[in-house]
C-alpha cells in the first residue's frame, strides 16, 4: 500500500472519531435543553393553572 | 442540407439500411421511444453513481461533468475494421520509427523528406531525449488515432494522438451500459468484446520493461483528482491491478525509481504515465511543477525505468508534422499508407498561405501546437468578425497554422431531444505497441450531439457512443 493511501486512511478514521465525538456533545446538549424546556413548560402550565383557578373564583 | 450530401453510417444514400445496421434496425423498430427516453435517463444516472465524469477547466458551472453518452450504437462492418487495422498497425509503426530516427541518425531529415526546422525548432522536440536508447525502442506504447470518415465513407486520419491520449475508459464504460441497458441486442448480433483492453494495456507494458527484469512493477502515475481524465487514470489503474500514483509517491534513488509504500522503497520499473512531459521532472523541465518526480529523466536516460508514453512523442503528433506521415509511411515501410490523410495546408508555405487566406471561410485552420479543439476556426461555422479576427492571427504568425477543407464527417442516428437524428461522429481506436502491435476492435466514437455541429470534442460538448466492430 502507498504511504500516502495509508495516511489518507489515518486521517480519515481521525475525522470520523471527531465528528462522532461532535455528534455525542451535540446529542448531549440537545438532550439538556429538551429538559429544559419540559420544565419550563411544566413551570408555565403551572402558572396557568393557578390564573386559571383564580379566574374562576372571581367568575 | 448538409444531411443530404454525408455519409449515413446506417442508412445508405437511396434511404436503404445498410447490411451491418439490419439486425439493430428490426430490434430499433420495435422499440417506443418512452422506452428509450428511459433507458436513455437510466444510463445517465448510472454514469453520475459510478462517477464518470470529466472536468472542463475554466468553466464554473461545476468542474465535474457527466459525458454524455448515446444509446445508439456506431456498427463498423468486420471488412471495414480489418481495413481500418492494417492502416493504423502501419501508420502507428511508421510514427514509432519517425521518433526514433528523429532522437537518434534523422535520416529523414537528412533524405529531405522534412524540413529540418520544423522539426528541430519544433517546441515539441525534446533536445534531452536525443542519443536516448529506450527499451525496445519502442515510444508510443499507448496512441489514439483520430479517424474521420467523410465524402462516400472513405476513412480519413484526422489527428494522431501520441502523447496521453485518453477517452479509452468510455470505450469501456460505454459497452458495460450498452449490455446492461440492451443485453437481447448482444444476442442477436455478434459484437467482438474490448472488455480485454486492460489486460493487453498491463500485457504491453510489462513487455517493455528494462532489460533484465524479470518481474516488472508498473505503476499510474497521474497529475491528481483535478486532473481532466482522473476517472480514467483511477478506473485503469483498478482494472489493471497496479498502484495509482502521484509525484509525490516516488522517488529517485541512484538513478532507480522508487515508489514510498508502507513497507519501504518499492522499485519501479514501469511508469504509465498520464502526466504531460513537462510536468515530469521539475529538474529537467518545468522547476515549478509539483506533479512530477526531481531526477526522473536520469533514471529514464540510464535506462533504469521506462516511461510510457516516451518523452518527446509529441513532435510525431503535432499538426505541423501530420501532413508528413504519409511520406514517413513510404519512408520508413516502404509501403503505400493504407489509410489516407485529410489533405492539408501548410500555412507556412507562401503558395498554401495564399490558398488558405483566399478560402478562410472554408476551411478549417488549426493552431500547430494546440490540441483538445482549441484555438482553431471553422470557417462555415464562423461569423464574419470571426475570421477577420483569424486572418489578423494567421498573418501575424502563418507557420502556427495549418488548414484542412471542412469534411463532411459521417453521420450516425443520435437519440436527442427530437427523436432521432443523424448527428455527426468521429471514431478514436486505441492501439498498443509494445514487443507487438495489438488493439480490440473498435474505439471511442464521438459525436456532436448539437444539429450540424462538427466538433466532437468531449471539452466542447461532444458526447460518447458504443462502438460495434461486427465479427
Amino acid at each position: 500500500m502507498l504511504s500516502r493511501t495509508a495516511d489518507h486512511l489515518f486521517w480519515m478514521a481521525r475525522y470520523i472519531e471527531r465528528s462522532d465525538n461532535r455528534r455525542q456533545a451535540i446529542a448531549s446538549q440537545a438532550n439538556v435543553s429538551a429538559a429544559n424546556v419540559k420544565l419550563a413548560q411544566r413551570a408555565a402550565g403551572d402558572k396557568t393553572r393557578v390564573l386559571e383557578e383564580h379566574g374562576s373564583a372571581d367568575a | 442540407m448538409l444531411a443530404a450530401k454525408v455519409f449515413d453510417e446506417m442508412h445508405a444514400a437511396d434511404g436503404s439500411v445498410r447490411l451491418s445496421y439490419g439486425e439493430y434496425n428490426t430490434w430499433l423498430a420495435e422499440q417506443s421511444g418512452a422506452l428509450l427516453s428511459n433507458k436513455r435517463a437510466e444510463a445517465d444516472l448510472v454514469f453520475r453513481r459510478v462517477g464518470i465524469t470529466f472536468a472542463v477547466y475554466g468553466d464554473d458551472a461545476g468542474t465535474e461533468r457527466l459525458i454524455p453518452f448515446d444509446i445508439i450504437p456506431r456498427i463498423i462492418p468486420a471488412a471495414e475494421w480489418r481495413q481500418l487495422e492494417a492502416g493504423l498497425r502501419q501508420r502507428v509503426k511508421a510514427l514509432n520509427r519517425f521518433i526514433h530516427d528523429v532522437y537518434h541518425d534523422q535520416n529523414i531529415v537528412r533524405a529531405g523528406k522534412i524540413p529540418a526546422d520544423q522539426v528541430l525548432k519544433n517546441s515539441q522536440y525534446r533536445a534531452e531525449m536525443h542519443g536516448v536508447d529506450v527499451a525496445s525502442d519502442i515510444y508510443t506504447h499507448i496512441a489514439g488515432i483520430d479517424i474521420v470518415r467523410a465524402g462516400k465513407g472513405e476513412y480519413y486520419v484526422l489527428e494522431d494522438n501520441l502523447r496521453v491520449p485518453s477517452g479509452v475508459s468510455y470505450m469501456l464504460e460505454d459497452r458495460k451500459m450498452m449490455m446492461r441497458l440492451f443485453p437481447e441486442l448482444f444476442a442477436k448480433n455478434r459484437v467482438a468484446p474490448v472488455a480485454h483492453y486492460p489486460d493487453l494495456l498491463l500485457e504491453n507494458l510489462r513487455s517493455v520493461a528494462p532489460q533484465g527484469v524479470a518481474d516488472p512493477t508498473v505503476v499510474l502515475l497521474t497529475p491528481g483528482m483535478y486532473n481532466s481524465a482522473y476517472f480514467e487514470h483511477a478506473f485503469l489503474a483498478q482494472q489493471m491491478g497496479i498502484e495509482l500514483v502521484e509525484g509525490q509517491d516516488l522517488f529517485v534513488q541512484d538513478d532507480a525509481v522508487f515508489m514510498r509504500t508502507t513497507r519501504g522503497p518499492h522499485r519501479v520499473d514501469v511508469i504509465y504515465r498520464r502526466v504531460d512531459d513537462d510536468f515530469l521532472d521539475p529538474l529537467a523541465f518545468r522547476p515549478d511543477s509539483t506533479l512530477g518526480v526531481p531526477g526522473l529523466l536520469k533514471a529514464y536516460r540510464a535506462g533504469r525505468v521506462t516511461l510510457a508514453n516516451a518523452i518527446g512523442t509529441g513532435l510525431a503528433d503535432d499538426k505541423s508534422i501530420y501532413p508528413y506521415v504519409p511520406d514517413m509511411i513510404e519512408f520508413y515501410l516502404g509501403e503505400k499508407p493504407i489509410l489516407a490523410n485529410v489533405p492539408t495546408f501548410k500555412c507556412r508555405n507562401r503558395d498554401d498561405l495564399v490558398q488558405t487566406l483566399a478560402r478562410l471561410p472554408e476551411l478549417v485552420v488549426k493552431e500547430v501546437h494546440n490540441a483538445g479543439g482549441y484555438g482553431m476556426l471553422v470557417g462555415p461555422a464562423a461569423t464574419r468578425a470571426e475570421i477577420e479576427a483569424f486572418r489578423k492571427k494567421i498573418e501575424a504568425n502563418p507557420a502556427n497554422y495549418i488548414a484542412q477543407p471542412t469534411l463532411a464527417l459521417s453521420t450516425c442516428p443520435t437519440f436527442v431531444e427530437s427523436g432521432i437524428a443523424p448527428r455527426h461522429i468521429d471514431l478514436r481506436p486505441f492501439v498498443l505497441c509494445g514487443k507487438q502491435v495489438t488493439m480490440v476492435p473498435g474505439g471511442l466514437t464521438r459525436v456532436a450531439l448539437r444539429d450540424g455541429s462538427l466538433v466532437v470534442n468531449s471539452s466542447q460538448g461532444g458526447g460518447t457512443k458504443d462502438t460495434w466492430v461486427l465479427e
